[in-house]
Order: structure tokens, then C-alpha cells, then sequence
């Protein structure tokens, strides 16, 4: 016993795996390494030809301009892409000289929150995720594991634990987060105290384990009882099996029909999520506002809705820890590709996240050549650089968007 | 330099410092020796930041094939395995990070349960134990990183791409807490900052 006794103790936990324990062959790391660089990479060709040809109804017109240069400073909006002899049309890149306006929502950077006023706010939090609450705003400090509540300058006026992701209500009355208990808090606008609120969750007889908010339905203060209660949708588990439900704050806990995991929730109805996943791919539905299956692909992830409730986002259908390699905008009605962004061998693109701009835009940060970036996409199939050269590690994205209902 | 440190150094430097050697030595067989000296380290590693034998597992081979790919670069590092505990401690991180990407990790399936201690059944080990699972990943990372690899806050700070005023907050928070556990795991608790 030395004088460090965490360590120790640390040491004979650990000890419980062998000195000789080999577990791995080289053959598993080459075959995983395959996997990752496989899911880097265009597809196909045929994948290339494929988006070419959903894109092009909705790109007759096509604006923007993909070179294979890195995208100097923003030097003002660019012409169309007359000259280019070798458009990239659906290709996921950062490199990319067309200018795209500044994002509509708010973002965090280097330690600032960037408002739509072009107010630049200092917070201390290290934070990884942010939601504009009424004047104020929700952050998320991943590496304390706590969620700050923070005025409109900043000022951080009440501090919770906290685990996962935030969610916020369309007015941005209401926001909700996990604790590393298990429980659901919401933090209201209009609260009687301002004190978080716990939603009680139980479905089944059993409580969900690991909960984690994905969207709020409500405003005000979020108490039933006023008149103007709230829902919250969540993903969780129950006996360990991956499950989406909603939670009133009457205490109505429900768990969602076979969906797995919730993608988004428009306030039109419409939900999405997953209904089954595989080792290398997975299936998504598109819920319609009566909460009949609308249709299905297992070609993509589902996620949010565009703020007009007319297209979905559709991340890969196999998602892992590394970042995207495509990302596709989807018609919610058909079901049908209208745009989609690939990486290819050249650009070996990754994408940290994305998020609806006001406009019905796609925003999303994505990382080539050794830098992040934050690019601007479009139902019509344009790709357009925002931010250029924000730089970070690949593992490590510096701007995160806020997360938007 | 750790233990550790010290067998990927010897692992690597050969490879660094001749040249010729890095150029015409089989890549596989290189990384075969890396894996060989290293495997049972980053599993224990993994294991106490995962909590479970077949998610470590997981973690180890995607950090493993990661590291693969960039061998070639990662080689010339001074430090291979501060590498890879820097993609297992983020690939981690990044899965809790990104919940709509955990599906690697949770399934319906996979077995959750932690390894049972052979050993002193509900003893100081296996309170310390359950209150480090219990801990937020990065604080469990600085935890693991400052008390079981012996990492300085420095080394600490650069593994989880954070400030050294983060690693101490981190490390202190999780203290405070174990000391507010004072009952059960009170005789655990080691003196702050080295």
C-alpha cells in the first residue's frame, strides 16, 4: 500500500484484467480500421451519381462553387460557378469559396456566446452546448457535468448537475436536462421560484434509466396545474432496452410506440426516430401527426425538422463516435432525398453536428484538412462556408450551435 | 515518464531514430509489437473508464484502429500511448457527448453489468468503485487519469483537451464528493495536487 490509496485501489480494479490478457488480434483493429475509414469515404461512384441526380431538380440553378483549394478568409459572396471545369455537386467538403451569411442562431466560440445581434457575450463555463432560454440562456459544461443557467450577460445564476444533452420549447420558454441521477429537470422562463423542476417519470411501473431530452412541447412555467403544462420527449432505457417517451408535467409518462430513439419533434406533430439498429446500419420512421407510420428508410438517421416543418435532416444510417460522413436533407412529406452532401476520398469530410438555421437552412460544422468549419446548406443543393478555419482537433470541435427545438 | 510511457518508447523509438527501419519495417508487424507490449495496459485503462469489460473492449478497438490509421504520423509522436489515451478517453467522451451516437455502445443486447470483484465482495474497493461509476465521464477520466496512470494535471490537462484549472476543478469535485461519502470510502481519500 503506497500512500495514494485511490490509486491503489484503482490498481487492484484494474487488475482484474490480466497482464496477458489479449483480447484483440491484429485482424479485429484492421477490420475495425476499414469499418471507420470505409464510412469516411464516398460510398460509391454510384452514390456520387445518385445525389447528383436528386440535387439537380432543385439545383437548375445551382450557386455555389466547390474547389479543391482551401477557402481563404471570407472575401465577400461569390459568383456562380460558371468557370469551375470540375464541379463537386453533393460533395461534403469545407473547402468551399462561396460566402454564406452569418448563422440566425446563436453559437458558442472560444469561450463567447455569438448572438443573431451580433453581441458577443463571455461565459467562464466551459461549455459544449447551449439553448437560448427566454432573455438568458442554458449551457452545458460536459467537462464539470453541470448545466449552468445564465443571465442575459452571462452571469451564471444557478448551477445543477447534469448529464447529456439540452432541449429547449419553440419559444424558448422552457428548457429540460438529465442529471446524473436519472432525473428530468425543466428550468421555465416563468417559473413561481425560477427553481428547476423535476418531471416525475415513471412508465410501466418501472422509471426509464438514463434519460436524455430531445425536444419540450410548452411554455410558461410548466406547471400542470396553471394550465399551461409542458411535455417533454425523451430518449431512455427501461430493463436495458433502448426506448423513446414523452413525460407530462402532469406526471403522464408514456413510452413511445417501437421507436428506440427519438431524431426530432415538430410542433406540427410529425416525429422521427429509429426503430431498429443493426453493426452497421439502422432504420428510421417518419410518424405523421395522427402517429401513423408515414414511411421508413434505412438510409439515414432522422433528426430535427426544419423550422417550417418541411424537410428532416437524415444523418447516416450508421452513426459512431467519429462524426458524419454525409449528411442529407429529406422532404417530410415523400420521404424523398431533395439534397445530400457526401465526403469523398479527396475531401475525407466529417461533420460534428448540424442544426436547422431560422431560414430552413442546414448550418453544420465540418472538419477537412486539418481544420473546423462552419458551412451553410441548402434544400437546393447549395454548400456555403460561414466560418472558415475555426481550427480545434478533430476530436474537439470550437464552435458549437445552439441547440434549437 | 510512466511505466507506460516508458514500453512505447521502446516500442517507437527504434523505428524513429533509424529510419531506414521506419521506412522498410512491416507496418503490421510494428503495430503488432505495439499491441503485443500495450493491449493488456489500454484495456485496464479502458475498463476503469468504461466500467465494463466488453465496452472497454469496444473502446480499445476503435481507439486501436484509429491509431492504425495514423501510424504512419503517430509513430514519429514522442508519446503513442498519451495518443491513445487521448482517442480512448474522447471516444468515450464523444459517445456520451453525442447521445444519438451511443448506439456502439448501447444496445439491447449488450451486456451492461460491470465485472464482479473476485475479490473483498462489498469491501472499501467496491465502494470506491461504485462511487467512480457514478462520476461524470470526464471527471472519471481526470480520476482515472491522475490516480491510476499517475498522470501530472499537466499530462492530464493535454490528455482531456482541457485547462489545468479544469483538471483540478474536475479532480476536486470528485474528492469533494467522496469526502462527503466520508462512512463509506473516507480512508480513500489521497491528498489533493501533486
Amino acid at each position: 500500500m503506497t500512500n495514494d490509496p485511490i490509486g491503489d485501489a484503482l490498481r487492484r480494479k484494474a487488475d482484474e484484467v490480466g497482464d496477458h490478457d489479449h483480447p484483440l488480434d491484429l485482424d479485429d483493429v484492421k477490420g475495425r480500421a476499414r469499418g471507420i475509414r470505409r464510412r469516411r469515404l464516398a460510398v460509391s461512384g454510384l452514390a456520387a451519381a445518385a445525389v447528383l441526380a436528386v440535387a439537380t431538380p432543385f439545383g437548375a440553378a445551382l450557386d455555389h462553387r466547390v474547389t479543391g483549394v482551401p477557402a481563404p478568409a471570407a472575401s465577400g459572396p461569390t459568383t456562380p460557378d460558371a468557370g469551375d471545369p470540375a464541379p463537386r455537386d453533393g460533395v461534403l467538403t469545407n473547402q468551399v469559396d462561396a460566402e454564406g451569411r452569418p448563422p440566425g442562431i446563436p453559437y458558442l466560440l472560444d469561450g463567447t456566446i455569438h448572438t443573431t445581434d451580433g453581441e458577443k457575450i463571455p461565459v467562464e463555463g466551459d461549455y459544449a452546448e447551449l439553448v437560448a432560454l427566454g432573455d438568458g440562456w442554458v449551457a452545458s459544461d460536459y467537462a464539470a457535468g453541470t448545466v449552468d443557467v445564465l443571465d442575459a450577460s452571462g452571469g451564471i445564476t444557478r448551477t445543477d448537475e447534469a448529464t447529456g444533452p439540452l432541449a429547449v420549447s419553440r419559444d424558448g420558454t422552457v428548457a429540460a436536462y438529465a442529471t446524473p441521477r436519472g432525473e428530468l429537470m425543466t428550468v421555465a422562463v416563468d417559473s413561481p421560484a425560477g427553481d428547476p423542476r423535476l418531471l416525475r417519470l415513471e412508465a410501466g411501473g418501472t422509471a426509464p434509466e438514463r434519460v436524455q431530452p430531445v425536444a419540450v412541447q410548452g411554455s410558461g412555467s410548466c406547471e400542470a396545474a396553471d394550465g399551461d403544462g409542458c411535455a417533454v420527449f425523451f430518449n431512455g432505457e427501461q430493463d436495458l432496452v433502448p426506448q423513446a417517451f414523452s413525460s407530462t408535467s402532469g406526471g403522464v409518462t408514456e413510452a413511445i410506440g417501437n421507436l428506440r430513439e427519438l431524431g426530432g419533434v415538430s410542433i406540427e406533430g410529425p416525429v422521427t426516430g429509429t426503430t431498429s439498429v443493426t453493426d452497421d446500419g439502422s432504420c428510421s420512421a417518419m410518424w405523421d401527426r395522427a402517429g401513423d407510420e408515414a414511411w421508413t428508410t434505412c438510409d439515414h438517421t432522422l433528426g430535427r425538422f426544419s423550422p417550417d416543418g418541411r424537410y428532416v435532416v437524415g444523418h447516416p444510417a450508421y452513426l459512431d463516435g467519429l462524426g458524419d460522413p454525409s449528411v442529407a436533407i429529406l422532404d417530410v412529406a415523400s420521404g424523398e432525398v431533395v439534397a445530400q452532401w457526401q465526403s469523398t476520398a479527396n475531401s475525407q469530410a466529417l461533420i460534428n453536428s448540424a442544426a436547422w438555421d431560422t431560414d430552413g437552412t442546414l448550418l453544420a460544422t465540418v472538419w477537412e484538412e486539418d481544420t473546423w468549419s462552419l458551412m451553410r446548406m441548402s434544400p437546393d443543393g447549395s454548400l456555403r462556408t460561414v466560418l472558415a478555419d475555426l481550427g480545434g482537433d478533430i476530436e474537439d470541435v470550437p464552435l458549437h450551435l445552439a441547440t434549437r427545438p | 515518464v510512466t511505466v507506460a510511457g516508458q514500453v512505447a518508447e521502446q516500442v517507437a523509438v527504434p523505428a524513429v531514430q533509424t529510419g531506414v527501419v521506419a521506412v522498410t519495417r512491416d507496418r503490421d508487424a510494428e503495430f503488432s509489437d505495439y499491441m503485443a507490449a500495450r493491449q493488456p495496459s489500454l484495456l485496464r485503462t479502458a475498463f476503469l473508464l468504461t466500467g465494463d469489460r466488453h465496452t472497454a473492449e469496444d473502446l480499445v478497438q476503435t481507439a486501436l484502429a484509429k491509431l492504425y490509421l495514423r501510424w504512419d504520423k503517430v509513430e514519429r509522436l514522442e508519446s503513442i500511448d498519451g495518443y491513445v489515451r487521448r482517442i480512448l478517453v474522447n471516444e468515450h467522451s464523444s459517445l456520451w457527448r453525442r447521445p444519438w451516437k451511443k448506439r456502439e455502445t448501447v444496445t439491447a443486447d449488450l451486456p451492461e453489468s460491470a465485472i464482479e470483484p473476485e475479490t473483498d465482495p462489498g469491501g472499501p474497493d467496491t465502494d470506491l468503485w461504485s462511487f467512480v461509476q457514478t462520476l461524470p465521464r470526464k471527471q472519471r477520466a481526470a480520476i482515472v487519469l491522475r490516480y491510476y496512470e499517475q498522470l501530472s494535471e499537466a499530462e492530464t490537462a493535454a490528455v482531456l483537451g482541457v485547462s489545468v484549472g479544469t483538471v483540478k476543478s474536475q479532480t476536486s469535485r470528485a474528492l469533494a464528493t467522496m469526502r462527503s461519502r466520508a462512512d463509506e470510502i473516507a480512508h480513500l481519500s489521497p491528498e489533493e495536487g501533486r
